[in-house]
């Protein structure tokens, strides 16, 4: 497989992707050809997460556009990394100690690591389907459809984060099956969190009918309360 | 591997989480849990998660009328859920013991007790580690119902490790005895596991007499509420009023 690449940046960003694919350096021992000879450090990781996850959301943002508007792509810009950063430092304790508790702590900054590369998997593939969100937009659709574009996108980067979140972990898993167990409360406890998270950031997509601000008038309120009562009251 | 500079009771807790405490050579050569550095440890682990459950109360009466109420509230929960998992065991574990000591059980007197107290610094140092979690959704949360439920969901969770814990060392016990060839004592292990659930019953009784531990915004400070009612009837109704 060759590489043609030949202009700097393009490497540099080439290697990011494929570290943070399913054939990144963690995997296996084995340097395959489609393996990534490049390993992040975790500064680089939540670097790659934060660029990546803020160009979608600077992307996001951009629904209705007008130049008085326009702080709404710096709101989501920022939104969109906030949401994935204080998740994880939320979760991380819990993490910490129930591995520990588990008898794996010393696999734990490999687990760690894993969890930031499906991150950066996440954002990466948000960036790469931005074009797309920025086409359908484009299109003149209504607020509803482009909230229902930017779920469907997010629904496709969340595959793909978990598929890489499995490849990584499946090396750590053969080592130790309790593996499985701390990855699924990983996902339960990172899950309940998240969906609050993105709750109290709303609104990702400005409505156009609404004026530009960066969280909406009620932000302190809960997510599963609101869903259950809306459930309840049909 | 723990680094040097570690405080000894910190080194300690690392220890017993990473399960060294309790590893097969060591019960072989004579289990060390030290009640001594576990007790205080009860309390700071304890504390630190009664402090983020009483923080609910903080941020809702904060700058209205009764903002010294919301601190009172913090204080007193921080005291006592450590409270709640020391009293629960001084009730119950008279019965474990009379119930070894009558199957000529392996552990003494005070091997069980600090086997127990080692079970107690796990499930609250996993409740400790979800103290930002319930934090975040303090601050984002004005359903008193929902932080009822979610405190339930996250002692039960801490509760569930600390129980494996407990039930894994006894295991390993009994193997390590095995294979010394003893053939007399009993394991205990179906006793402690009825234990667990009085443990368990008793547990949710006491934490229903020491309530409020998160202090409903329009309720009066106060720190027990008057006795009534049961934990059962109490989570049920507390379902209801989420959706009301």
């Amino acid at each position: 497989m060759t590489r043609s690449t030949s202009i700097p940046v393009l490497v540099r960003i080439d290697a990011r992707l494929r570290a943070v694919g399913i054939h990144g350096p963690d995997l296996s021992t084995s340097l395959s050809a489609r393996s990534s000879s490049v390993t992040l450090s975790l500064r680089d990781l939540l670097m790659l997460i934060v660029a990546a996850g803020a160009a979608y959301g600077a992307c996001m943002g951009t629904f209705a556009y007008e130049p008085s508007r326009s702080l709404l792509m710096l709101f989501s810009a920022i939104k969109i990394p906030v949401l994935i950063v204080t998740t994880t430092v939320l979760c991380l304790p819990a993490f910490f100690v129930l591995n520990t508790a588990a008898g794996l702590r010393d696999d734990f900054s490999r687990a760690m690591r894993a969890v930031l590369s499906s991150q950066g998997a996440f954002t990466v593939t948000l960036a790469g389907l931005a074009p797309v969100v920025m086409f359908i937009y484009a299109t003149g659709v209504n607020h509803r459809y482009a909230l229902l574009t930017n779920g469907t996108v997010f629904l496709m980067a969340s595959v793909v984060a978990q598929v890489v979140l499995w490849a990584r972990y499946r090396v750590l898993i053969a080592k130790n099956p309790t593996h499985v167990a701390m990855l699924g409360c990983w996902m339960v406890l990172y899950g309940f969190v998240a969906v609050q998270m993105a709750w109290m950031l709303r609104p990702f997509v400005g409505d156009p009918a609404q004026s530009v601000s960066f969280l909406r008038d009620d932000p302190f309120t809960n997510a599963y309360v609101a869903v259950l009562k809306l459930v309840l009251q049909n | 591997m723990s680094a040097p500079s570690m405080p000894s009771w910190l080194a300690n807790l690392d220890d017993l989480l990473r399960g060294k405490r309790t590893a097969r050579d060591q019960i072989a050569s004579g289990l060390v849990l030290p009640w001594t550095v576990y007790v205080p440890l009860v309390f700071l682990l304890g504390g630190i998660y009664g402090a983020c459950a009483g923080a609910f109360s903080l941020v809702r009466t904060m700058g209205g009328p009764h903002a010294a109420d919301g601190i009172k509230q913090l204080l007193a929960s921080t005291v006592k859920l450590p409270a709640l998992f020391l009293l629960t065991l001084v009730v119950t574990f008279p019965s474990l013991y009379v119930f070894n000591a009558l199957v000529g059980a392996r552990l003494g007197f005070r091997a069980t007790l600090e086997l127990l107290l080692a079970s107690l610094v796990v499930t609250l140092a996993v409740a400790a580690s979800l103290g930002p979690i319930l934090v975040f959704f303090t601050l984002s949360t004005e359903s008193y119902a929902f932080m009822v439920m979610l405190n339930v969901a996250l002692l039960g969770i801490a509760g569930v490790v600390g129980l494996v814990f407990l039930l894994k060392t006894l295991r390993k016990i009994a193997d390590a005895a095995a294979m010394l060839g003893e053939v007399e004592g009993a394991s205990g292990d179906a006793i402690f596991r009825v234990w667990v659930i009085i443990y368990g019953l008793v547990g949710v009784q006491m934490a229903w007499i020491l309530r409020p531990f998160i202090g409903h915004p329009l309720a009066p400070f106060g720190l027990i509420r008057d006795r009534q009612g049961s934990f059962f009837a109490g989570v049920l109704e507390n379902l209801q009023r989420l959706v009301n």
